[in-house]
Order: C-alpha cells, then structure tokens, then sequence
C-alpha cells in the first residue's frame, strides 16, 4: 500500500529482534516522502468526492423537500406541517449520514480514520435525532389543529389509522434509547456490551421507520423522488452488510486466523500471537488496528479494536493489550488454537500521515503496539525518537525489543519509568529529550489526558498542529 | 487534519437544492390524456361520489344509477362518434391524470346536451396532509367549475396542487368533447 519497507520483526517481545550490528541501509527519503505525498493526495481526494457526493444528494433531497412544501400554506398547520417535513427529510439524511459514517467505507477510513468518523458520528448524531424527533412533534401538532384534537388522540390516530407510521414510532424509540444511553453519564454506567446491543437495535428501527417516508406523505411519495429515497437506504445498508459483514466475513476465512501463542508481557499486558495464511494480502500499515473477534466463550459476543503491534510476517501477526475491560482481561486466558475473527485493517494514523523530515513517537501503557509498528517503518527513511512512559520498570512492555530497534543516529529510544512527576512530558522535559519540532511528526498513542498533553507541549515546541497525530481511542 | 474540504461538501449540496429547482422535474404533468379520455361509463355506479354531490338544478343528477344506465344506454355514440354528437345526449367522461408529489390527481365530468353537470374525483392523494387540505378544496373546485362551466376557475390558496390537478383534468374532458 505504502511505498516503504515493509515491516519486519514480529517476534516474541523477550527475544532482539534485529541485532546492533545490523548494516545501515541507506533511506531513500526523498523518492519515499514523494510516494507517501502522492498516495495522500489522492486518498483525501476520492474522500473529499465521495462526501461531495453525499452533499450533492443531500441537496437534491433538500430541493425535493422545498419543492414538495412550496408554496407555503397560510394557516398555521399548513406551516407546522411544512416544517415538520423539513425536520424529517433533513433529520433522516442525518442519520443516513451516521450510518455511512460507521460503514467502514474504505475511501473514508483510509484518508480520515475510524476514530474521527466516530467523533463526527457522535457529533452529528444529537441533531439528526432532534430533527426527527421534532419532525414527530410538529407533524402531530398541524394535524391535531387542522382536526380540532388533542395531541395525544391525534398521536393516537395517527398511529392506529394511518399505514407504516406505527413502526416508525417504534423505530424513532429504538433511536431515541440509543441516543440516551450513548449519553457521557449514562454510558459510563453500563457495561460496553449493553450499549452495543442497544445500538444494534437502530439498524432495526431505522428500517422501521422507512416505509412511512414514501407512503404517508411528504417528498419522496412518487417517480424518481421515491426511487432516488430507496436507492439511498439500499446504499446504506448495502455498504454496512458489504463491508462491516461480509468483508471481514470472508477476510477471516480466507486468512484461517487461529490464536498461536499468548505472551505475558507486564503484569497487566498481555501478547497474543495469531497465526494465518497469506497475511500479506490483509494489506495492514504500521499503525493500524484489527476489530478482533475471539470466538471463545466470554470473547465471541463482540468485537474489540485493538493495535497491531507486530505486522504480518512469516505466518504470524501480534496484538498487545492491557487488561482494561472484561474483554481484554479474558484475552489472557484465550486458548492457543482459537478461531479468531478480524474487521479492518482500519486506522489513519500510519506512516501516510508524515511530511516532516523527522518523527517523534510517544507512547504511555497499552499505547506502546501502534508505536512499536511504526518504529520500523518510519526508521528506515527518517530519524525517529521513540518515548516510552510507564509507572514502573516492569509495567515497560516490549521494552527489551524497543531497546533493540535503537540505531545511532537514526533510532533512538527513550524508555521512563516512573511517576509522571519525574517525566512530565511538558514542553521543557520534551525539549530536553528531542529538541524543537518545527521539522517533525508527532505520534502520540496513549489515555487521552497524555494526549493532549503531549500535543499541547509539542505546539510549544513548534510542531505543526497538523503533522500531530493520534488516534481518539477514547470512543 | 484538515483533510476535508467543508467549501465543496456545501457547494455541492447548494449544487443539488439549485439543481432540482431549476430543473424542476416533479412536477410535470404526465400526459396520459391517450388513456384519460374512455367512452361513457355504462356499467360504473362508481361514478357517483359521495363527497361530492353537485346538487344541480337539472333532476337527472339527484337520481341514481338507473338514471345513468338509461342516459347511457340511449347514447352509446360518443366514444366513437365525433365530439359534436356527443353534446347532444348525457356521458360520463374520465379526465387525464396529473401527477403531484403527494400522488395522482384525476376527475371525471359528466357532460349533458353540452353542459357540465357533475364531476367527481376518482383520485386523489391520501396522506393525512393532502386530506386536510383536499376536504375543504377539492368540493370547492367543483362548485365554482360546474358554476362556471368551465376549468378556468381560481386556485385555491393553499391547495396549490389539488387546484392545478383539477383545471389539468377536468380541461382534458373539455378538450375533447369540444366545449
């Protein structure tokens, strides 16, 4: 995919991968920065195409909508009732917009990355559902002025009498819970798995909803206008079965992933190896991650996102995680042999991303995997400084491989044990480690309090806002 | 990462809106005025519409079906004889579609001796909205025009579509019976 080396080193972390002594090989910097120049380009182009695309039906929706209100009714339910179809149609395409998001489209993922799909999907999500919301209270408020009614018998009659609006109030509800419980407060209380479930009922109440749009009213009733609406909900749903299902579906298959070994790294941290055919061909950068399935009692209900942090090579590819949740405490005890199901490669933040001459890698706890792959790549053609943080001595995972990728002049990497006092990763302490950054790419990969911190020291610094990156794991 | 340009998701947006306005292609007629027109209904007591009752002054209208088995009976000429014999007996004709956004809009006139004396609607939109508005409009339509006689009657504000969808097919009759 990119125009580097591919990586090496997938080896069990207690082992030197590469010895000292290893000949230099001399980068190719400038005919490499073109090629990653010129995959960028044409990755933000299709990207920026496809969501023109999506703004361009949008706006033939949106016309559709104004021609189907116009002229405007002079009574007050004529003018609610105008309103209401506006909220819909724009409230719908927004949730549409939330589907696409999450579709794994490749042509996104790629030029944006999962995590900041999620973070416009979690931004545009509150106002779709408002707007449909609104759409249901608007509608029932015109019709229940123009028949003399209340509200409620009018939300009543509407229900009971008038074809598909039931199991769109049922779909709207199915919506409505997945929004409250993807709320800060309330996510925080439920274990992961509800929530997920909970959102798997939206594809259901999506669906539900839809035979009112081109039944019950509104600009989507006949000829192309309605063709063009069913054409966009099988799009939708087409790209969510093709690439979040069958894809990985077939992917896994192929690839005949297994659990080959698991390796204690820290006393929370754990390795796993999975073993496969062909891994080559899953395409993966340095950098990415997998949506790992492990179909073992406790593990097989979901998938979770974890970082690659050793790149396919010889049959075998690892994963490096903390025992966070229940998911990745279980992960320890997977048996050796276990069928594993994989979604991805996602995740932006590869070696694409640099256009610096230089590259500083920051990692803290489990967000040492992304790092550890990209150390390879990106020290082949720049220097690279790689910054390791951990509580403890023992809590440094791969420490002892990292030791062994350092290169003079061309790796160098800095393992800190200790208390955030002693390494506070401020501007000061990370001039002190690497110098201005006015010429470098900054990797950052850890809990998002470091994060932020490490990008607010490297800005001090001189870094490109732009050229530091990092994955938003805090979904 | 500003790797999204927002300028041209807008414009492209702003591209579609303009577009459909401009090109404006809902709400075209479909000229099914080849099938619109059929001969006098001989067999239909559906041509009576409950919601629409003209009460005319001419008699024959308050009666019922036999009235128009009888009046059809003693003309089957129209449909195949030139428009002018027409006018001279009672027929019941069907008027074209006209297509809306809501759904299909369609009228059917009889005509007496040369005078309009009953339309009825055979189609019209029945989503709660187009109801709401159609219970008030459509009846009205039909007084002024069979007052009139004649399609050119005002539109009726707020019922833009039901107004137009009148004129279209109740003037698709007149056309082609000659009045």
């Amino acid at each position: 995919m990119y125009p580097g080396n591919p990586a090496t080193a997938v080896e069990p972390s207690r082992t030197r991968s590469r010895s000292n002594t290893e000949p230099y090989t001399a980068p190719h910097t400038a005919s490499w920065a073109e090629g990653l120049a010129a995959l960028r380009a044409r990755q933000q182009r299709t990207a920026n195409t496809a969501l023109a695309a999506v703004g361009l039906v949008g706006g033939v929706a949106l016309g559709l909508t104004f021609q189907a209100i116009w002229p405007l009714g002079s009574t007050l339910a004529d003018l609610l009732w105008a309103a209401s179809v506006l909220a819909a149609v724009v409230g719908t395409y927004g949730v549409l917009i939330l589907l696409v998001l999450i579709a794994r489209l490749p042509v996104l993922e790629r030029a944006i990355g999962q995590d900041r799909l999620v973070v416009a999907h979690k931004r545009i999500a509150p106002w779709a559902l408002s707007l449909v919301a609104a759409h249901v209270v608007l509608v029932v408020a015109s019709y229940a002025r123009t028949a003399v009614v209340s509200w409620w018998s009018e939300l009543w009659s509407l229900n009971t009498t008038t074809p598909w609006i039931l199991p769109a109030t049922a779909g709207l509800a199915a919506l409505v819970l997945a929004g409250l419980t993807s709320w800060r407060h309330a996510r925080s209380r439920m274990r992961h798995e509800t929530w997920w479930t909970i959102h798997l009922y939206t594809y259901l109440g999506i669906a539900l909803a839809f035979a009112h749009q081109i039944t019950a009213g509104g600009p989507f009733m006949t000829g192309w206008a309605r063709a063009l609406w069913v054409a966009l909900y099988v799009a939708t749903f087409g790209s969510i079965l093709w690439f979040r299902v069958l894809v990985p579906l077939r992917r896994s298959w192929r690839h005949d992933l297994r659990v080959a070994a698991v390796v204690r790294e820290t006393p929370d941290m754990v390795s796993v190896l999975v073993s496969g055919r062909n891994l080559r061909a899953l395409g993966v950068q340095p950098g990415q991650f997998f949506n790992w399935r492990f179909l073992h009692p406790g593990l097989r209900y979901e998938a979770h996102p974890y970082s690659l942090s050793g790149l396919p090579r010889q049959g075998m590819m690892r994963l490096t995680v903390k025992a966070l949740g229940d998911a990745s405490t279980a992960l320890a005890d997977v048996p050796v042999g276990t069928r594993v199901l994989v979604e991805g490669p996602y995740g932006a933040t590869t070696p694409v991303r640099v256009r610096g001459s230089r590259v500083v890698l920051v990692a803290a706890g489990a967000g040492i995997a992304p790092i550890r792959t990209l150390v390879d790549t990106l020290g082949a053609h720049l220097p690279v400084d790689v910054i390791y943080r951990a509580s403890n001595p023992q809590d440094l995972a791969l420490a002892q491989e990292l030791r062994g990728l350092a290169r003079p002049n061309r790796v160098r990497v800095h393992l800190m044990a200790g208390s955030r006092t002693t390494y506070p990763l401020t501007a000061d302490h990370l001039y002190s480690l690497v110098g201005p950054l006015s010429d470098a790419d900054v990797f950052v990969c850890g809990p998002e309090s470091l994060n932020q911190l490490v990008e607010r020291s490297a800005r001090e610094l001189g870094a490109d806002p732009d050229r530091i990156h990092h994955e938003e794991f805090n979904l | 990462m500003s790797t999204i340009k927002s300028g041209a998701i807008v414009a492209a947006t702003l591209a579609g809106v303009a577009g459909v306005l401009v090109l404006n292609p809902t709400t075209e007629v479909a000229p099914a005025a080849a099938t619109g027109l059929v001969s006098p209904s001989d067999a239909s007591g559906a041509t009576t519409d409950p919601t629409v009752t003209t009460g005319s002054d001419d008699e024959d209208d308050t009666t019922s079906d036999d009235s128009d088995d009888t009046a059809a009976s003693a003309t089957t000429a129209p449909s195949t004889a030139a428009a002018p014999a027409a006018t001279a007996s009672t027929a019941t004709y069907t008027g074209a579609v006209y297509s809306t956004p809501y759904g299909p809009m369609q009228v059917e006139a009889t005509i007496a001796n040369g005078e309009i004396v009953d339309i009825s609607w055979i189609s019209l939109p029945a989503d709660r909205h187009s109801q709401g508005i159609n219970n008030r409009a459509a009846p009205q339509l039909v007084v002024e025009a069979l007052a009139a006689q004649s399609a050119q009657v005002n539109s009726i504000s707020g019922a833009t579509y039901t107004s137009a969808g009148f004129k279209y097919s109740l003037q698709s009759i007149l056309d082609q019976v000659g009045l």
